[in-house]
């Protein structure tokens, strides 16, 4: 018995099979009893069978009573506890690490609890460093996740803005194509296709000498010096031929767009067909030749017969010298009109050119108060002048000077009364030659003089004195002044008089 | 005397020309167009031409390169007429707008260039 005790002991006991060795233990009693009570009634006698029986009962009692202190005493320390622990490491085991194993000091597994709490200690700290780590990079994640959505959102909004862009290239209606530095074309957009007559697919990855090369080669050397070496727009008329092999007239436009290093990324250009507006602008110019000879042409010949006539006018009788004087004067006021519509027209089309050569500004003044003289014959005014024998030469346009001269002086005559005089003053300064016309006639009103220089104004008290008149004159006069990079001013008193200050360069620069 | 070459087409300019040149002491031959004032300069002593552009058949500009052709480069040459486009050429020594000039002034211009004293 105590040895299949001792057999079981370190074998792992349910509760279950308690049972089975306690029946084991039991029937065994009896058989130690059967035994004893044997042993028993063969030392004694018959008669004393019922003590043999009571000592065998006894026996039994005694070894029953062993067993069940002996069972007491292990499950308390052994089985039972073994159970309990089982139940903790279960716990362990699905992942309760805080949990800790209550360390008894009469404890029978005081030493393995001790090892699992130190287990389950490590594996707690282990859990709550990777637990930290986990949350720090989930952390990291979610800020990088929102700036990327931040930065998606930048990037549709670019994407918006750059399509929009492009959109507008595409569809503008006029000619844009991109090229790389080296000429190649990169994009075309529609309007492109509509001047060259090739598609879009035939343009890029050409060059514009698909529909180019109409002009000499000094032109095409200027243009890549311009764009490439100066790196600063070129802009230029040129002759292109398009796809069905017809040449047209165009402005074209070459942009280098540069980098932040200053090298060229690439080359912007825009043409323009202008065939039609260059036919025009011929035509206003046939035009204006036309119309300037056919008219000119007949008034020279009235103007010049009537200066024969003037010529001896003293021999006419007064009416006739009258009649003659007044046609002559009529005569010269459509001379002027038409070189002021001449002039006029030219400047609006930009074809009034400056030919500027060395002028002596004495003797141009001078010649301009023989005509005035002889054209206000019959208008009793002084004209009197500072200037002395020196020639006053000057770089500048005689024709383009005569007229703004011409005109202030006519209007200071034309704005005086009979009897009053006009000065003419000449100074000259370091680069410029100033002149001023000066009469005591009628005078500018003060609410009027800032719109003196408009076209076509008049002023009140001008229109009320004299019937004819453009409102052209000093508009033009302004215009020419400008025209030869000089300046204009006056002064003037409501019947008092005006002056006006003209200053010239008194070297033209062409440029300007 | 002075002699001066009046090239004009237009029949009435030429003679008020004329008339105020002769009157000036000034000898004047009239040429109508360019051909004619080409062959006058050939032919004839020329102190100065009054030369117009427009004209039928040779231009006035043609009319100066030939001139030069024929060695007279040395003519002073007045433009005279009503076509204001032109720079200078050589030889041009004044271009005066017609409608825009009295017959006084051309004298006075002619007189400046031959060197003539009033």
């Amino acid at each position: 018995m105590v040895i299949s005790y001792l057999i079981i002991l370190p074998m792992k006991i349910s509760k279950n099979s308690w049972l089975i060795i306690f029946t084991l233990f039991f029937v065994s009693a009896i058989v130690i009893g059967s035994i004893v009570y044997a042993i028993l009634t063969s030392y004694l006698k018959e008669e004393s069978l019922p003590l043999s029986i009571l000592i065998s009962f006894v026996s039994i009692f005694v070894i029953s009573v062993i067993f069940v202190i002996f069972y007491f005493l292990f499950t308390r320390n052994t089985t039972i506890s073994t159970d309990d622990i089982t139940d903790e490491i279960i716990r362990l085991t699905q992942g309760d690490y805080t949990y800790k194993f209550n360390i008894d000091s009469d404890d029978g597994h005081y030493r393995i609890k001790h090892a699992l709490n130190e287990l389950s200690d490590k594996i707690e700290s282990l859990f709550k460093h990777f637990d930290e780590e986990v949350s720090k990079k989930v952390a990291e994640i979610k800020s990088s996740m929102i700036a990327v959505e931040s930065q998606n959102v930048i990037l549709k909004e670019t994407k918006m803005e750059l399509e929009k862009y492009r959109q507008a290239v595409t569809e503008a209606p006029i000619h844009i194509i991109i090229t790389n530095p080296d000429g190649k074309i990169l994009y075309a957009n529609k309007a492109s296709t509509k001047i060259t007559g090739y598609s879009v697919s035939e343009m890029v990855g050409n060059t514009s000498a698909l529909w180019g090369r109409q002009m000499p080669s000094e032109f095409y050397q200027k243009l890549w010096k311009t764009i490439k070496e100066d790196q600063v727009p070129f802009i230029s008329e040129l002759t292109n031929r398009n796809k069905d092999g017809r040449l047209y007239e165009a402005e074209i436009r070459i942009v280098p767009v540069l980098n932040p290093d200053n090298q060229i990324a690439f080359y912007v250009g825009i043409e323009e067909d202008i065939t039609q507006r260059k036919q025009t602008d011929r035509m206003k110019t046939e035009f204006i030749t036309l119309a300037s000879h056919q008219l000119r042409t007949p008034v020279t010949i009235i103007r010049w017969l009537l200066e024969q006539e003037i010529s001896h006018i003293d021999s006419l009788p007064k009416e006739d010298a009258a009649t003659i004087n007044a046609v002559y004067e009529a005569t010269i006021r459509m001379v002027e009109l038409i070189r002021t519509l001449l002039n006029i027209s030219r400047l609006d089309a930009g074809k009034l050119i400056v030919y500027a050569q060395d002028v002596s500004v004495t003797n141009l003044i001078r010649d301009i108060i023989k005509n005035i003289t002889l054209r206000f014959k019959s208008k009793n005014i002084e004209i009197q002048t500072s200037l002395s024998d020196n020639k006053q030469i000057i770089y500048t346009d005689p024709g383009l000077l005569t007229q703004i001269l011409e005109n202030l002086l006519s209007n200071a005559v034309k704005y005086s009364n009979s009897g009053q005089k006009v000065y003419i003053n000449v100074s000259r300064f370091e680069k410029e030659m100033e002149i001023s016309v000066a009469d005591q006639g009628i005078g500018i009103p003060d609410n009027q003089k800032d719109r003196i220089f408009e076209r076509f104004f008049r002023a009140d008290n001008v229109i009320a004195t004299l019937e004819e008149g453009s409102g052209l004159g000093l508009y033009l006069t302004k215009q020419l002044v400008l025209l030869l990079g000089g300046s204009i001013r006056f002064e003037s008193v409501r019947d008092k008089g005006t002056t006006f200050f003209v200053k010239i360069p008194i070297k033209f620069n062409g440029k300007k | 005397m002075k002699q001066i070459l009046v090239v004009d087409d237009e029949k009435y300019l030429r003679e008020a020309l004329r008339e105020k040149l002769e009157k000036n002491g000034l000898r004047v031959v009239e040429a109508a167009n360019g051909q004619e004032a080409i062959n006058i300069v050939e032919r004839l002593p020329i102190d100065l031409i009054l030369l117009d552009l427009l004209m039928p058949g040779l231009h006035g500009t043609d009319v100066i390169s030939k001139i030069h052709e024929i060695g007279k480069e040395n003519i002073p040459i007045i433009i005279l007429t009503n076509v204001d486009t032109g720079s200078y050429q050589t030889g041009v020594v004044e271009y005066l707008i017609k409608s825009e000039t009295s017959l006084s002034t051309i004298l006075f211009k002619i007189k400046h260039h031959l060197g003539i004293e009033d």
